[in-house]
């Protein structure tokens, strides 16, 4: 499976404190349909070559939705005209934070199969929002409008909330707003990554972190049938209860070979923090194929990272089937290079022993892969 | 045939034009019974049941013959003493009733309890009046209790349709969902709720113009968490649904009755699931 993270736009209509894409130098450029058409070239050749292939093909942004229905339409269309044999191998997922979506936009979105959508938001005063203190009333009334039509229109989602400082206070109460904002717990509950001085404010710790999910896991465990896919909890309730490893790219180890990031010229690199930094660059999607790109040598160290890391700074660590050190990135914001584990581990090494093992009672074993 | 339940008074013009529709007829006053269900069956409507009213206790009516067969949605004041019910009992067991009482007193509580303990179903009016600490003992009564006893609503009914990971409406079993049960009013407009309609807030004109252009079901959760309300951050919203109105001032004590309510919910459901205990024969 590989997964393109394709950054159609870095156009984006509101300016969420913890959001690096909008702060970008260069930002606010738009992917021609040239270089979407050149795209769906390359899926095609890479799903012919490749027969039990698939291609997840995540519409990222800046907000994607803001390129309106006619560009998603146009996408749909390319890919009728250059992968007629094997779009059914092509799954298209979104991103977008759902302040734009219109009714305009649903036949377009079911043109390209989407089913789901994958949203943020956060109940909590100027975090997300258009301006210099993001409005977060506008971004309100508009995602509550576009979670409505969503919702009209029988659409699956998701959200994510990214933990800041300014959720600290309120654990409980945003753990309960989440799960009524999504009845189930469809949600993932991930840490703020800021690596600028400007925006300390909003930075947590891996120790803040656990704690976070601490406060909430008591709760969670006791009603976990109300609210099952709270994550990262139900992850690790079914890593460690039920053996189930089914670990999210930071925690893999098996991020290498499978992810692509698509810039809107083309450019493209591991992932959407890698082409941040400008790290990992694989080429241009003009110039190289998706095989090549996804073969790419710079890859072979993050491949090589498990090995070195599970002889060296991560040997004993009876986490390790859990976390592989984390993300490849998150190490290097930290160290310079890819060959270490991330802080993260931390996090979730101190929320697994002060909190899920005392109160499930329950203890990770090692499996020794 | 739609889904939709339609409240309305017993007027001829209204419930030819709710012919094939799920009705509960409201007879105001227990002395239209008969009449209005009568009425609302010549007009094809589907009665789901009367709605009556008595301006007095249970122990005072007096069943007439006529409401046999008739399912009965009878509001009372309160029950009244068990000895001024004992008489009247064979008389009730006959009916195909449920009695509504307010939460808002022990006593009423306590006289849920006693109707349910002798067969008859019963329902606990809760709103913004009720007493919080007899609700959540009665609650645990209706569905962990052991003795035999008759259901009480709206918990069994939440139990029975519990949806662990979704929105339940405790006031479904009320006549109150503004998604799924409209109110009529006798010059035909129509509301989504009890309130609405005293306070003449209309989805639709009239019961022709409703049928032909349903409104769109009414999100209410979502509603609540979009004017980012106390509401939108307790725990019991997925079943209050803001039924204890005036989220800034939420009475003491209701929060952990739901909490309550929830728990007793799954712990119910979990008991029949793994079969309840029997005790040793020799």
């Amino acid at each position: 499976m590989a997964d393109l993270i394709v950054k159609v736009t870095e156009k984006c209509n509101s300016n969420c404190a913890y959001c690096d894409v909008v702060r970008k130098p260069r930002g606010g450029e738009t992917m021609s349909f040239a270089i979407l058409e050149t795209l769906f070239r390359r899926i095609n050749e890479f799903l012919l070559a490749q027969p039990a292939e698939e291609v997840t093909f995540i519409w990222h942004g800046g907000e994607p939705l803001l390129l309106g229905p006619a560009f998603l339409e146009q996408a749909a269309a390319l890919e009728r005209t250059h992968c007629p044999s094997t779009a059914f191998r092509i799954k298209h997922c979104i991103q977008t934070n759902l302040t734009c979506l219109t009714q305009e936009h649903i036949p377009a979105l079911r043109a390209l199969r989407i089913t789901s959508m994958g949203t943020s938001y956060d109940p909590l005063p100027n975090v997300r929002g258009p301006g210099t203190t993001p409005d977060s009333e506008w971004y309100r009334e508009r995602f509550f409008k576009g979670l409505s039509l969503l919702k009209r229109n029988g659409f699956a989602w998701g959200i994510i909330y990214v933990v800041t400082r300014l959720s600290l206070a309120r654990p409980l109460d945003l753990f309960y707003y989440l799960v009524n904002l999504c009845p189930g717990g469809n949600f993932n509950l991930n840490p703020v990554l800021i690596y600028d001085n400007e925006r300390k404010h909003l930075a947590i710790t891996p120790r803040e972190f656990a704690d976070f999910l601490g406060a909430l896991f008591p709760v969670w465990w006791k009603h976990q049938g109300r609210y099952p896919n709270v994550q990262p909890l139900r992850r690790i309730t079914d890593n460690i209860r039920d053996n189930i490893f089914n670990l999210g790219c930071c925690d893999s180890g098996e991020c290498a070979y499978s992810h692509v990031n698509i810039a809107p010229n083309g450019e493209t690199s591991q992932c959407g923090r890698s082409a941040d930094w400008e790290l990992l660059p694989y080429g241009n999607i003009q110039q190289r194929s998706l095989a090549e790109i996804l073969a790419d040598s710079q890859r072979d160290e993050l491949a090589r990272r498990n090995a070195v890391l599970r002889d060296g700074e991560c040997a004993g660590c009876r986490f390790w089937e859990l976390c592989h050190g984390g993300c490849p990135l998150d190490a290097w914001s930290q160290h310079k290079g890819f060959l270490h584990k991330s802080e993260w581990c931390d996090s979730k090494r101190m929320f697994i022993t002060d909190y899920f093992e005392p109160i499930t009672g329950l203890r990770f074993q090692h499996h020794g892969s | 045939m739609s889904d939709h339940v339609f409240v309305c008074p017993p007027r001829e013009p209204l419930l030819r034009a709710l012919k094939d529709k799920n009705v509960v007829v409201d007879a105001a006053s227990t002395k239209g019974v008969a009449d209005a269900f009568g009425l609302a069956q010549r007009c094809g409507a589907a009665v789901r049941c009367v709605r009556a009213r008595f301006a007095g206790l249970l122990a005072e009516i007096k069943p007439e013959a006529a409401w046999e067969g008739i399912p009965l949605a009878l509001y009372v004041d309160g029950v009244g003493r068990f000895r001024d019910i004992a008489p009247r009992l064979p008389a009730l067991r006959r009916l195909n009733l449920r009695v509504y009482v307010q939460a808002s007193s022990a006593n009423n509580l306590t006289g849920i309890r006693i109707l349910s303990s002798l067969g008859l179903a019963a329902a606990a009016i809760i709103d913004r009046s009720a007493d919080w600490g007899g609700c959540a003992d009665l609650c645990t009564y209706a569905l962990l209790g052991t003795a035999p006893h008759a259901p009480i609503d709206p918990f069994a009914r939440l139990a029975e349709n519990y949806h662990e990971t979704g929105i339940n409406r405790l006031t479904a079993a009320l006549f109150e969902d503004p998604s799924a049960i409209f109110h009529v009013n006798e010059n035909g407009p129509v509301a989504r709720t009890a309130g609405e309609l005293a306070r003449s807030e209309f989805v639709a004109p009239s019961i022709e113009r409703f049928l032909a252009a349903p409104p769109e079901p009414l999100d209410s959760a979502l509603g609540l968490l979009a004017q980012n309300s106390s509401c939108a951050f307790c725990p019991a919203l997925s079943v209050c649904l803001g039924i204890v109105a005036d989220p800034a001032n939420c009475p003491p004590g209701a929060k952990e009755f739901f909490a309550d309510l929830l728990d007793a919910v799954e712990q119910s459901k979990d008991l029949n699931r793994r079969g309840r205990r029997t005790l040793w024969q020799t």
